[in-house]
């Protein structure tokens, strides 16, 4: 099946700028796809030019196989997005600014979709106040309404939790899930929380500099490489006074009184805390293993060095 | 497009900035038409003041289609300010608020959407002369009642009352052409800024500016005046000259149209091809 | 002796002349008399005028007015539209004039218009009056006047030429009021300076004319 976004050697030059040089990636259907990337990496640029409000430099956009150059009413009315934070009309009730937008994606039997993306994201009691007096939070959710609105095919994140407590941070994502499983909606999100893509994407793309660093499952992305896994111990002394000599010498990493690091794999895990307890070393508490902000922090470092 | 336009109509008129151009047009009017009920007599014999020496006039003096004249007078002055209040934010208040990310998401054509913004905000224009005329009618006629009408340029021509109607229709017709210009100008500075009160500023700093200039340097920038548009706000007057024949005025109305159009199609070229960072 | 007869001689042309210029003021007062009693039986008459104007800078349609006299000297005007008459010579002057305390001096004769009139000068004797000489063209034998210039205090001076179809009364058919406005500024014509597109005032000297025709008198 073709990819839903086809990205190739896609830039944007700004002078000497370059925002997004020669950068490339697929979002296939069906996936909820993590774009990442540090401040200024060119995410949000490269969110702009797959929805058009940028032109590319140079490069090629396809959106469900139809270059986004050419076809841009047909791909677009498929396309919902969400991008940084979500302005409206303030002057105009929600419901009234989800007509205006409604009216102009063309939606059938509209006030009917618009109590139920209102419903969707928990703001049918609000439909009729004017979004001047909406929190953010409120705002956020009124932002995905509105991507939700024409029933498209793919849903366009930037940062959708941005500004929202916790509890309304998790209402998101098992938002996005559920869009994603149950109405089999692709999404591509992007955030800088990097635990939320952990939870809910099965691909991503990291980019830096306008550049990708690695696209690929996340699973695999994370699970495969070594990993710093930290060990709560009463005395770092005594586990450095064991090291020296030992196969776990290399894989050290620092210390601080009570705590140990050290860059192993998921399988040395269990042999290394066997050692350490084979040699009298009292474990209070082993780390989670590698994360994906481990990967994303190791990647975007590595890649500021080079 | 017709859905387009009553939607920019609908955001239009759903903000309060709108209804100040109506009611300042309620106000102004309103106060000139009652102060020269109660000041006109002196206002007149001041005006009149030379002329009284050898002459003495007959009839009403003060009647609605002088009252109007005056107040058409005043056309160029606070009219460009109160259409360019709101040209000037079609497009820059979309930029400030954010607006924007939604709506050039959707399967709009920006194409069609410049033209729509562009005809809702004329339509604001000639809405609000409308009721300038409406105004100015309704006052005059209760407060003084029709006469024929004075006019002092260059030269003092008395036109009958029949001879006025359509010379005030012409009249207003022309100053819609020219709020018309107004209203691209200031809708070409909102293509280009993402706030609304530079274009809005910018428009009225660029007549008064202008106007000024081509008065007090007159003799030094008499090549070029005939091709700034500003320079031809007050050829309404044309459509009382007793003489008054079209190729008058064709010229004016002409530079009016080269300005409405150039304007237009830069904004149209430009937006097509901005990139939307806001 | 000889001294003697042409200081006799002298005295004698000089009382002649004091004579005949004592003469010549009867005349005048007289004729002026004459014009006066003519307009004694006047009570009020009504008539209908068009006055069309005719100035350079001016641009007006004829204007149909109707004109209501009282006697002494009530004069209404009534119009339609708006009216530009002449400040001066549309109100009977003369009949005002002559009708209060004056000076009169002849001052020649002189044919108008084919017609032999009397010229005589009119000085008021009233303080405070704005016209201060005026001389008058007067046909005796129609008993009317033919022509009169006025020199006024604040209005400068004007000329009247009558016409004349024969009524009773000796009202005039028409009027011609000529004056100057030189002297005349428009607030429009500084504008002018500034609007370079704008039609320049003429500079110079300049007359103005008001031709009115009297028509439909309806007297007493």
């Amino acid at each position: 099946m073709a990819p839903y976004i086809e990205i190739k050697n896609l830039s944007k030059h700004y002078g000497d700028l370059k925002a997004v040089d020669g950068l490339s990636m697929q979002v296939m259907p069906g996936d909820i796809y993590g774009f990442l990337g540090p401040n200024g990496s060119g995410k949000s640029t490269t969110i702009r030019m797959l929805l058009s409000l940028i032109r590319p430099t140079s490069g090629q956009i396809l959106l469900f196989g139809h270059d986004l150059a050419v076809d841009r009413y047909q791909t677009l009315g498929r396309v919902g997005a969400l991008i940084e934070k979500p302005d409206f009309y303030n002057y105009l009730s929600a419901r009234k600014n989800l007509e205006i937008l409604g009216k102009l994606s063309k939606v059938r039997n509209l006030n009917s979709r618009i109590d139920e993306v209102l419903d969707m994201v928990g703001l049918l009691p609000r439909a009729k106040s004017v979004v001047r007096t909406f929190s953010l939070g409120m705002k956020q959710r009124l932002g995905i309404a509105q991507a939700l609105l024409h029933k498209p095919d793919l849903i366009i994140l930037d940062e959708p939790t941005n500004g929202l407590d916790p509890q309304g941070q998790k209402e998101i994502r098992d938002l996005v899930k559920s869009l994603s499983q149950e109405s089999n909606i692709t999404i591509l999100i992007s955030s800088h929380i990097l635990f939320e893509i952990e939870q809910i994407a099965n691909r991503m793309v990291i980019i830096n500099k306008g550049k990708a660093l690695v696209e690929g499952n996340v699973h695999d992305l994370i699970n495969g490489d070594d990993r710093q896994v930290t060990y709560i111990v009463d005395n770092s002394d005594s586990v450095r006074s064991i090291l020296p000599g030992s196969a776990w010498e290399p894989k050290f990493q620092k210390s601080s009184p009570d705590r140990v690091w050290f860059r192993i794999t998921k399988e040395e895990i269990p042999m290394l805390t066997a050692y350490l307890i084979e040699k009298g070393i009292r474990i209070y508490a082993i780390e989670p293993v590698r994360s994906l902000e481990d990967f994303f922090l190791q990647l975007t470092e590595n890649e500021t060095i080079n | 497009m017709r859905q387009l336009i009553s939607i920019e109509l609908y955001k239009i008129f759903s903000k309060p900035r709108t209804y100040i151009g109506f009611g300042a047009i309620f106000v102004i009017i309103s106060a000139i038409e009652i102060g020269i009920k109660i000041k006109g007599d002196d206002m007149f014999a001041m005006i009149l003041q030379n002329l009284s020496d050898r002459f003495i006039f007959e009839g009403k003096l003060i009647n609605m289609y002088g009252v109007g004249y005056v107040i058409l007078n005043t056309l160029w002055i606070h009219v460009p300010i109160l259409v360019a209040l709101v040209t000037g934010d079609l497009l820059a208040g979309e930029a400030n608020s954010g607006t924007f990310r939604i709506i050039l998401t959707r399967p709009v054509s920006r194409v069609k959407l410049i033209i729509s913004k562009f005809l809702a905000g004329w339509l604001y224009t000639f809405l609000l002369i409308v009721f300038m005329i409406f105004l100015s009618a309704v006052w005059g006629w209760i407060l003084f009642g029709p006469g024929d009408m004075l006019v002092m340029t260059t030269k003092v021509s008395i036109i009958g009352s029949d001879d006025l109607i359509w010379r005030f229709g012409c009249a207003y017709m022309y100053g819609f052409l020219c709020m018309t210009t107004v209203a691209t100008m200031s809708y070409f500075l909102s293509a280009l800024s993402d706030n609304s009160i530079g274009p809005i500023i910018g428009t009225i700093a660029l007549i008064i500016g202008i106007t000024v200039i081509s008065t007090v340097g007159a003799s030094l920038l008499k090549p070029v005046l005939p091709y700034f548009f500003t320079t031809y706000l007050t050829s309404w007057q044309k459509f009382f000259n007793t003489e008054f024949t079209f190729s008058m005025i064709s010229h004016d109305i002409l530079i009016q149209f080269i300005y409405i159009l150039a304007f237009f199609f830069i904004t149209l070229f430009y937006f097509r091809k901005k990139d939307i960072l806001s | 002796m000889r001294r003697g007869a042409f200081i006799g001689v002298i005295i004698g042309l000089i009382s002649l002349w004091g004579g005949l210029d004592l003469q010549a003021q009867d005349e005048a007062q007289a004729i002026l008399q004459n014009l006066g009693t003519n307009f004694d039986k006047l009570e009020k008459f009504q008539v209908d005028a068009n006055v069309k104007v005719d100035v350079e800078f001016i641009k007006i349609k004829d204007r149909l007015i109707k004109i209501r006299f009282e006697k002494p000297d009530k004069f209404t005007f009534d119009s339609e539209g708006l009216a530009l008459l002449p400040k001066n010579g549309m109100q009977m002057e003369y009949l005002t004039l002559i009708g209060k305390g004056y000076t009169s001096i002849m001052a020649g004769q002189e044919d108008v218009a084919g017609v032999r009139t009397k010229i005589i000068k009119v000085i008021p004797e009233v303080e405070n009056e704005d016209i201060i000489l005026a001389q008058m063209w007067i046909d005796p034998v129609a008993n009317r006047i033919v022509k009169m210039k006025t020199y006024t205090k604040k209005s400068g001076s004007y000329l009247i030429e009558f016409s004349y179809k024969n009524h009773p009364f000796n009202l005039p058919d028409q009027i011609v009021v000529t004056f100057d406005i030189s002297a005349l500024t428009l607030p429009a014509k500084m504008m002018s300076e500034f609007q370079p597109q704008a039609e320049k005032v003429k500079e110079g000297p300049q007359q103005a004319k008001v031709i009115v025709q009297y028509s439909n008198y309806r007297v007493n």
